[in-house]
């Protein structure tokens, strides 16, 4: 972590709530802050997936930030959702990033609420 | 995992033609070969299905082999050299600016600058650079060798003048590096001699290789790559006679390499390396190379170039007659693994032709080859808002370099790849192949996006031919003359010359053109004039990825200025009515229709269609509008009786402006925020009784084949074609220009 890096407020769960809910697609500035801070950092170690069955079945992975270096799996780590898997990676930086485990709340499957859409802006 | 690769050396034939494959069977496993046409590439169980026919008659099964790739670039000069006349001593001075000043080469044996070596025994000379040794020279006797080295590291993107001097009446071998700009509080020149009592075991067959060494593995399997620019390399005999003089100015558009001297040691290049390079007098009044060929004397050299992995061929093919064109494939299929190499069969001349012609974008898919921008790259996570997705392929090349990379990516000391190549495997060019880049859902990128057209097309029962960008580059009009209509694809994005003048040329005979792609005909490329699949890139003022360096924007292929064509004079909002203004890779939207929709001129466009909405749904980000986006601009050529048929909107902030449209950044800007990165569908009416349409967005044809192909997008696009196809002319709107857009 860089000495001027921005941080993140780890009590403020709200755009951690909201990233589970819709973890693509548009969000608040909160999120946005949130996930610009999650995706600094250097290539070597960074989180990526890799398909093992197109459309059934991926695998957690890091880069290596080594040219001819392949990403490395993480062992044990597979998912059947790629939602799912954007999810895990999230709350896997975000923990390590604050150093603070997410409260039991977030153990649970999600439960979408409707998906915020951009409908401002059109007016001219 | 991926063990069968391969290339063909023909992207485009027809009736009568032999297409051979090339191919390497990584674990030597036999495999079985046959010939399919390719109609939808895509695996996602929620599109209409991955879909290939097996053409009759070619089933073959093949004893695999492994071949392997050598990349590397250098120069060979296959004549003898007059070794008699340096047995009294010589002296070889060279320019060098190095790139990886910090490597001692692959094999830590050296960077070669220059070596006239026995490529069995090794013995002769050598000129190069160790890491923290800075330059050295060597002498390889039968005994032992002598070595003489700068002692002191070189600068990165510096110039040296590098001089070696043997002198067997002295016993002295003597090593300068001198730095033509030096740094305060730097030591990086230096002169050195030692005692040096042997002489070169060189015999006969000893070569001069510049920029590599000669090894025993074969006469085109080189040692050592140096990265960097030379320039200027001089060799001569104990009493100061030349040798032999290299001049890299001369011929800078191909492969061979002038020598000055009196034993004519020409030379030619290998793999391509960067030619039409600033030399160390390089002044900032020239930005051609053609104008002033005296300052572009540097070469500069990647020991990761490839054009040619001069692969033998597994087994060769004769287009029978009767086939349908379209897109082909010879599919591979081993115990391990199934490989795809792609072609195309165009209609064989003289069997009447269809009014309408898909255009396969190949010069973008080989800007696209191998692309490595999410392994190499932060970006990829950024500009898709989510965590980039790697199939069995991309890991395959982020381990196996020897591949190439792609024009967006860059050689191992961090240049820019300006040279892209179909002659070797590319394995993001292949049906089933999915990519970061193709947004969530199917995730289809380039070649694969562009089956969702052709299984579109199919659906429909359009009469269609398809041609690639290499047949229209070479031929021209002759290529597009006979069809009525002409369409583009998801995303043809890089152009040359011709491909625009034939364009052109076609809308002046009443052509229509259809596009469905995004950040079309956006950045200049230039074909090899005389390498078939090569091409070059000079990613020039705005770049991507990387930018080219200063006076370095001028092809290499021909000498044309490189770039964007808005800032060449031929944006391509001229051609389409509408150009790149921005992408995400997140989630894509839909296109509400706008006032101009109901102009009686576009009544047939909306034929059937109910509602403002269009494109709500989709295969490749969940809607139509997405991934690259173009719009409508009068002040950049969108011609003044162009429609806005419709425009997109919801998009998120991930959806940011394109740097050709920024002149100032600010705040504010994301799309969420800001109405100005939209696409627009676009429709005018030429001159010559003619048309275009344009959608604008990269996504378009993942929408396609929504709901069984009964939906909004296809019903447009449906309309679309069948009035291009159909020879009335379009009228002239009177009175219909106006300004349109910002
Ligand atoms: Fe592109």
């Amino acid at each position: 972590m860089r000495p001027n890096a921005p941080r993140i407020d780890p009590t403020d769960l709200g755009p951690v709530r909201e990233f589970r809910a819709c973890p693509i697609g548009l969000h608040s500035p909160a999120l946005e802050a949130v996930l610009n801070i999650l995706r600094t950092g250097t290539m070597g170690g960074k989180y990526c997936i890799i398909c093992l069955e197109p459309h059934r079945k991926w695998a957690l992975a890091r880069l290596s930030g080594i040219r001819g270096m392949p990403p490395v799996p993480v062992p044990g780590v597979e998912y059947d959702d790629l939602v799912e898997a954007e999810w895990d990676i999230f709350r896997r930086r975000w923990e390590a990033e604050t150093g603070t485990r997410l409260p039991a709340e977030f153990d649970g499957p999600a439960s979408p609420g409707p998906a915020p859409r951009n409908t401002g802006g059109e007016a001219r | 995992m991926k063990t069968l690769l391969g290339y063909a050396d023909q992207i485009s034939v027809t009736e009568g033609d032999e297409i051979s494959f090339h191919i390497s069977s990584e674990t030597a496993e036999a495999y079985d070969a046959t010939i399919v046409r390719i109609i939808n590439g895509d695996l996602n169980p929620a599109g209409s299905g991955y879909r290939e026919e097996e053409v009759p008659g070619t089933a073959w099964r093949v004893q695999g082999r492994t071949q392997k790739v050598h990349p590397g670039s250098c120069i060979m000069v296959d004549a003898a050299v007059p070794l008699e006349k340096l047995a009294a001593g010589w002296s070889l001075s060279v320019l060098a600016r190095p790139t990886l000043p910090e490597s001692s080469g692959a094999d830590g044996a050296g960077q070669v600058m220059f070596s006239l070596r026995d490529p069995v025994s090794g013995g002769g000379i050598e000129i190069g650079i160790r890491g923290e040794d800075g330059a050295y020279a060597m002498v390889q006797a039968a005994q032992g060798c002598v070595v003489c080295a700068a002692g002191v590291p070189m600068r990165r993107h510096e110039w040296y003048r590098v001089r070696v001097t043997l002198d067997p009446a002295r016993n002295e071998l003597t090593l300068t590096q001198g730095a033509l700009e030096s740094c305060a509080g730097i030591a990086d020149s230096a002169a050195i001699t030692v005692a040096c009592g042997i002489e070169p075991a060189w015999t006969p067959a000893a070569r001069i290789i510049i920029a590599a060494r000669a090894t025993a593995g074969g006469d085109r399997v080189f040692s050592g790559f140096y990265n960097g620019k030379l320039e200027a390399p001089c060799l001569s005999d104990h009493a100061g006679a030349v040798i032999g003089q290299w001049d890299f100015a001369i011929g800078i558009d191909g492969q061979d390499i002038c020598d000055h001297g009196p034993f004519r040691l020409h030379g030619r290049t290998w793999q391509m390396p960067a030619r039409a390079m600033t030399g160390h007098n390089w002044n900032g009044t020239v930005r051609s190379w053609q104008d002033a060929p005296e300052q572009y004397g540097a070469i500069h050299f990647h020991e990761d170039d490839l054009v040619d992995a001069c692969w033998d061929s597994d087994f060769a093919w004769r287009v029978p007659p009767g086939l349908k064109s379209g897109l082909y494939a010879a599919r591979l299929r081993s115990a391990t693994d199934e490989d795809h190499i792609p072609f195309v069969i165009r209609r064989a001349p003289g069997t009447g032709h269809a009014p309408l012609v898909f255009i396969l974008p190949t010069a973008s898919y080989l800007a696209y080859a191998n692309e490595h921008l999410a392994i190499d790259a932060a970006l990829a996570e950024r500009v898709h808002d989510h965590v980039p997705v790697f199939g069995t392929s991309d890991v395959f090349l982020a381990e196996r370099r020897e591949f190439g990379a792609s024009l967006y990516d860059r050689h191992s000391d961090g240049s820019g790849i300006m040279i892209s190549s179909r002659l070797r495997p590319v394995l993001n060019m292949r049906p089933k192949y999915q990519s970061w880049l193709g947004g969530t859902g199917s995730g289809l990128w380039q070649m694969n996006a562009d089956t969702h057209i052709i299984d579109w097309l199919e659906h429909e029962k359009f009469d269609y031919d398809i041609i690639t960008d290499e047949d229209l580059d070479r031929e021209g009009l002759h290529a597009l003359a006979p069809y009525r209509c002409v369409m583009l694809a998801s995303h043809p994005e890089y152009v040359s010359t011709r491909m625009l003048d034939a364009l052109a040329a076609h809308r002046a005979q009443g052509g229509r053109l259809v596009s469905l792609g995004g950040n079309a005909l956006y950045w200049r490329v230039v074909y090899h004039p005389a390498i078939p699949g090569v091409m070059e890139l000079r990613r020039c003022e705005v770049g991507n990825g990387w930018i080219t360096d200063p006076g370095e924007s001028c092809h290499a292929f021909g000498g044309e200025y490189g770039g964007l064509w808005e800032r060449i004079g031929r944006p391509p909002h001229k051609t389409l009515g509408s150009g790149f203004i921005g992408q995400g890779f997140d989630r894509c939207t839909y296109f509400r229709r706008q006032p101009d929709s109901d102009n009686p001129r576009v009544a047939f466009v909306f034929e059937g269609m109910k509602g403002d909405i269009i494109g709500d749904f989709g295969l490749i980000g969940g809607g139509a509008a997405g991934i690259e986006l173009d719009r409508a601009n009068s002040a950049k050529g969108t011609p003044l009786n162009t429609l806005v048929l419709a425009r997109s909107e919801g998009h998120t902030n991930t959806y940011l402006p394109s740097t050709c449209a920024l002149l100032i950044n600010y705040a504010g800007q994301g799309a969420a925020q800001s109405d100005l990165v939209r696409a627009e569908i676009v429709f005018f009416e030429t001159a010559e009784g003619g048309a275009v349409f344009s959608t604008g967005s990269i996504a378009w044809s993942g929408s396609l084949s929504h709901a069984g192909y009964d939906n909004s997008v296809s019903r447009m696009t449906g309309n679309v074609v069948r009035r291009f196809i159909d020879p009335t002319p379009f009228e002239l709107p009177a009175a219909a220009a106006r300004p349109v857009s910002f």
